[in-house]
């Protein structure tokens, strides 16, 4: 009533200067305040990967503070950073190693305390102190998930000598031209470096002059693959089918594939396995507590958390207990062995690409898909 | 009512500004329209344009002028050093795509346009909303469903193995730039259908009336009087499938394969994983330039057409 | 007109659209050169009937005949009539030398003589130098005559025209009558011209058929259509006509009296059609113009009756008269030429008059 009350009068121009201020205000007080009295509770806003957004993952963090986090989904970091960049608010990202630095240098993540993670004294040592989890002494990365990058392949349809000499080779063997998908990412370019010989530190800053001398195989290995996957749903359901042979795939894949009956095997390639560390980064662009941060990192790096990300997503944990408590076939079924120190050590852990080179890898690898593509 | 109401109301001098100045009515009904485009359309317009000078420094960006970025995207036209031709190239392959998805996709609308204007009596409605039933699903749902169809394991092939026609799955359903063509051929359809069902259904029967009485079997009245009469349709409808599939960067990473790439997921890269903004900006601009170009000389080309038919 | 000569013949046509029966079993002939007029008022069945005849419609019952030859399954464009649509249809994205043309594409015609073709019509039409003017420069009146002349030169042995006529003002509408009429004559086409305005087929044909749900009423020259009506709804349609209910009362040597009601006894000139028996209920009907009406009671004896003036109407070149008479709600329309100065003693309102008219002016119709 008030309403078009208002508008009549504001029509028939007899509206004072002083009323309408009054009323835009009284407005553009409404719209600043409606977000308030929408959010439910002040909870804190965690950007996650699809499928990492559940209770399980966090346990006792919605009993303490009454409901979960709100999350928002991401499918690549590089899209979430573009996001958060952009003035996209929320308290906590979940970065890898190699990702990290971007937020950090972005200015986005701020150091967590870990004497407030009740939890922190079982992360294992190695983790505790691994290149992107303390960055400039600060840790600007709690570790939480860890796994393999490796090749999957079916053991029907690949020549059986292979189980004897796994190699990333298979990922540019024309033998197996059409069946083959790689990831749509820069590890081809690393991966091509390993075979041409370079040590696990120099694929991650190649030259130009070493960049060249992999083009070829990236070259070949676009013309034979089947298609770059981004998604592992779109490898592992081509590998079901037959349709794909082989493909670079993270741990879970097998576990997967395994229990709809396909024969597959997780390669542990001669070049080197490569291993893959994300963890959870507090960020100031939210407008969360920052105790509820700790609190929600905390509930992540349990050990209950870490059984259930073991046994149901065949990821590695942080948390050494969490592979105490884990049952011993799916530690068994994933290859780990309940210490996993030694895994950790011999993979290839993946080194962020900053910057230019960032670029370099991006660019080059753009170029290896164009060209194939004209 | 204690007082007799006026007989004449004295309007208010906003009224009587409004009653004065059509200019200003038609401006005052426009600009709710005019804000949204100003700060939808034309800022990011505007932005895209500004980045495309810019250089991109890791996380920051520098602002001083430079060409470099269109020397990047063009360079190799003119033997810049160290400019690359792939850009180029693939925006060439990539309006050869569209060109491609535009004509299969006028060659699928026309006939249904066709007997939607001329052949359906009753309830031409309800196939209108039939056509865009589709588009109630998501975008991404509706490829998804041509990888279902397309696939390894697919319809097509379950469906050719289990007649025994082939042994083995064809695998160049899938993964190609056929395959791209198809889906978006598929997905625009509808866009397709529309602007020629209303050429059509706007043509005056009893010109066909009159062609036929004149003489002209069914085939050669369509070819002198329907086809030249739904031209501005077709054209309309060539141009809302072309302009926005070169750009399209979903469809071709989602069946394209290795081969299938297009322009636009290169651009999309710059955004995202090469993290260069303003190279992608350009390439944005370079591209909306050569639709340009393109539409402006087919538009050029038809109407020379139909000067020289007079 | 005699049978052999006909060009078209319809025997027991009929066309249903659903339940409607838009052509009712109709047949007859129309004769080789004859302009001639299909009348009736809007949904009567008069398009449709033109529409068989092109073969836009096919009958459902009975047959078509042009030219000897039957129509069953004759396809529009195989058949030797063209037609000139009420909307004219002239091609939009043609100039009008590819309107007018458009027909003789398959002429096996040399550009040459195309062009002279063309142009004879431009002539004939009288828009030489129209020819490549775009459709949409042009005006009604233009349009009409270039859908006439792109049926035209076609030489088609029918020329059908579905109210060609409709769209235009009034007095371009009466300058292309007496034109279309002339062209007729000057090509020697026979024309099939349907429209709803009588005074249009009066002036134009030379036969008319009436038509009125679906059936043929009376073929007629517009004279006889005029004179001697064979029914009240004809005679109706075609002008205007004061009917007046009566009983006969005897018959002298083919002469009747007629006993109308507040006209007294009407007598009439024994005609041509059958005559009425005697007790017979009839219309007697009149037409306004003879009618006369006098200051005082003329010196007749009978096919006289007192009225008063009710109302007047004038039109210049004649007037318009409403009388009333006592015993009959409507009043009498009468019909005067202004011969001479408007009448002088016609006062106004209320006065009394005296209405006569010749026995040979009477027209008896059945009830």
């Amino acid at each position: 009533m008030n309403c078009i009350k208002f508008v009549d009068r504001m029509a028939q121009g007899r509206v004072a200067r002083r009323d309408m201020i009054r009323a835009a205000a009284a407005f553009g007080v409404g719209v600043t305040a409606m977000p308030v009295h929408v959010r439910a509770s002040d909870q804190i806003t965690v950007f996650e990967w699809s499928g990492y957004d559940i209770p399980e993952l966090m346990p006792g963090y919605a009993e303490k503070h009454g409901s979960p986090p709100d999350f928002a989904i991401f499918a690549s970091e590089e899209e979430a950073f573009q996001k958060i960049r952009t003035g996209f608010k929320c308290d906590v990202m979940h970065p890898c190693t190699y990702s990290v630095y971007q937020f950090k240098d972005g200015g986005m993540t701020v150091p967590v305390d870990t004497s407030k993670l009740s939890n922190w004294p079982n992360v294992i040592p190695a983790l505790q102190t691994a290149e992107g989890v303390v960055i400039e002494g600060a840790v600007h990365m709690v570790p939480t998930d860890w796994g393999n990058s490796s090749v999957i392949y079916r053991t029907d349809m690949v020549d059986p000598a292979f189980q004897h000499d796994e190699s990333w080779g298979i990922l540019f063997d024309e033998t197996y031209a059409g069946k083959i998908a790689p990831s749509d990412g820069e590890s081809n370019i690393e991966i091509a470096g390993l075979l041409i010989g370079l040590d696990r530190n120099q694929i991650f800053r190649m030259t130009d002059e070493q960049l060249e001398q992999v083009r070829p195989l990236l070259e070949k290995q676009a013309k034979i693959a089947r298609f770059y996957w981004s998604d592992p749903s779109e490898f592992g359901q081509a590998m079901a089918a037959g349709e794909v042979v082989a493909a670079y795939a993270w741990n879970e894949a097998v576990k997967s594939l395994t229990e709809q009956g396909i024969p597959v095997k997780y390669a542990n390639p001669k070049e080197g396995i490569f291993t893959w560390l994300c963890g959870l980064s507090a960020l100031n662009t939210g407008e969360g507590d920052s105790a509820m941060v700790h609190d929600f990192i905390d509930a992540w790096i349990s050990p209950e958390a870490g059984k259930f990300l073991i046994e149901e997503y065949g990821y590695g944990h942080s948390n050494k207990v969490a592979f105490e408590i884990a049952s011993p076939e799916s530690l068994a079924a994933l290859g780990f062995s309940t210490d996993p120190s030694e895994m950790l050590a011999d993979g290839i852990l993946f080194q962020p690409l900053v910057g230019e080179l960032n670029d370099k890898y991006v660019n080059f690898f753009n170029d290896i898909k164009a060209n194939a593509a004209i | 009512m204690t007082s007799p109401a006026p007989i004449v109301r004295q309007d208010s001098r906003i009224q009587r500004f409004f009653l004065r100045h059509e200019w200003a009515r038609g401006y005052a009904l426009l600009s709710p329209t005019l804000a949204v485009m100003v700060l939808a359309m034309c800022l990011p317009v505007f932005m895209l344009a500004a980045h495309s000078f810019w250089t991109q420094n890791y996380l920051t960006i520098d602002e001083t002028f430079t060409l470099a970025n269109y020397e990047q995207a063009l360079g190799w036209l003119w033997g810049a050093e160290g400019a690359k031709p792939i850009y180029i190239r693939l925006l060439w392959k990539s309006m050869q795509i569209s060109f491609g998805v535009t004509v299969t996709t006028l060659i699928l609308a026309y006939p249904f346009a066709y007997f939607l204007a001329f052949k359906v009596r009753r309830n031409k409605n309800l196939w209108i909303i039939l056509i865009s039933v589709p588009f109630l699903t998501s975008y991404l749902l509706r490829v998804f469903t041509w990888k279902i169809i397309l696939g390894f394991n697919g319809v097509i092939n379950s469906g050719l193995m289990s007649l025994g026609i082939i042994s083995e799955p064809l695998e160049f359903l899938l993964y190609n730039p056929t395959a791209v063509l198809i889906v978006l051929a598929h997905a625009w359809a509808a866009f397709a259908i529309l602007p020629i069902y209303v050429s059509l259904e706007k043509i005056d029967r009893s010109l066909l009336e009159a062609a036929t009485d004149l003489g002209d079997g069914p085939f050669r009245r369509f070819w002198r009087i329907t086809w030249p009469l739904s031209v501005p349709g077709v054209i309309a409808s060539g141009l809302l499938v072309f302009i926005p599939t070169v750009g399209d960067y979903v469809t071709p990473k989602l069946v394209g394969g290795t081969e299938g790439i297009m322009i636009g997921n290169i651009i999309q890269s710059q955004f995202g994983k090469a993290n260069n903004w303003p190279l992608g900006s350009a390439l944005s601009i370079v591209m909306a330039i050569a639709i340009t170009i393109v539409v402006l000389i087919f538009l050029y080309v038809m109407s020379l057409g139909r000067v020289r038919a007079k | 007109m005699a049978t052999s000569d006909a060009i078209i013949k319809i025997t027991s046509c009929s066309k249903h659209f659903g339940p409607v029966r838009a052509i009712d079993d109709v047949s007859f002939d129309i004769a080789r050169g004859e302009f001639f007029s299909l009348l009736g008022a809007s949904g009567c069945g008069k398009t449709t009937l033109l529409r068989l005849l092109a073969g836009f419609e096919q009958p459902t019952k009975g047959n078509i005949f042009i030219d000897g030859q039957g129509m069953a399954g004759v396809a529009p464009n195989h058949r030797p009539t063209n037609m000139v649509f009420q909307s004219y249809a002239i091609f939009p994205h043609l100039d009008v030398r590819r309107n007018i043309g458009y027909g003789l594409r398959d002429a096996g015609l040399s550009k040459k003589e195309l062009d002279g073709k063309i142009d004879q019509m431009l002539e004939l039409i009288k828009l030489p130098g129209f020819g490549s003017r775009a459709a949409h420069q042009l005006s009604g009146g233009q349009r009409q005559r270039i859908a006439l002349a792109r049926a035209l030169i076609k030489r088609p042995k029918v020329l059908l025209l579905d109210e060609p006529l409709g769209a235009l003002d009034k007095k371009l509408r009466e300058e292309m009558q007496l034109e279309l009429r002339a062209l007729q004559r000057n090509v020697g086409i026979t024309f099939v011209f349907v429209t709803h305005d009588q005074e249009e087929a009066l002036t134009m044909s030379d036969r008319i058929a009436v038509i009125s749900q679906g059936k043929v009423l009376q073929i007629d020259t517009p004279t006889s259509l005029y004179e001697s009506p064979n029914c009240k709804e004809v005679a109706g349609f075609i002008g205007t006509m004061n009917f007046f209910d009566g009983t006969v009362k005897s018959m002298e040597e083919a002469n009747a009296v007629v006993d109308a009601g507040p006209l007294g006894d009407v007598r009439t000139r024994p005609f041509a059609a059958k005559l009425p028996a005697s007790g017979a209920s009839i219309t007697v009907a009149i037409r306004p113009e003879k009618i006369n009406l006098n200051p005082s009671r003329p010196s007749a004896s009978h096919n006289v009756i007192e009225g008063r003036m009710s109302a007047a109407a004038y039109l210049g070149d004649r007037s318009h008269y409403y009388v009333a008479v006592k015993g009959r709600n409507a009043p009498i329309a009468v019909a005067a030429q202004n011969v001479n100065a408007a009448r002088s003693w016609l006062g106004g309102q209320d006065q009394p008059v005296w209405l006569s008219w010749r026995e040979d002016s009477v027209i008896l119709l059945d009830r």
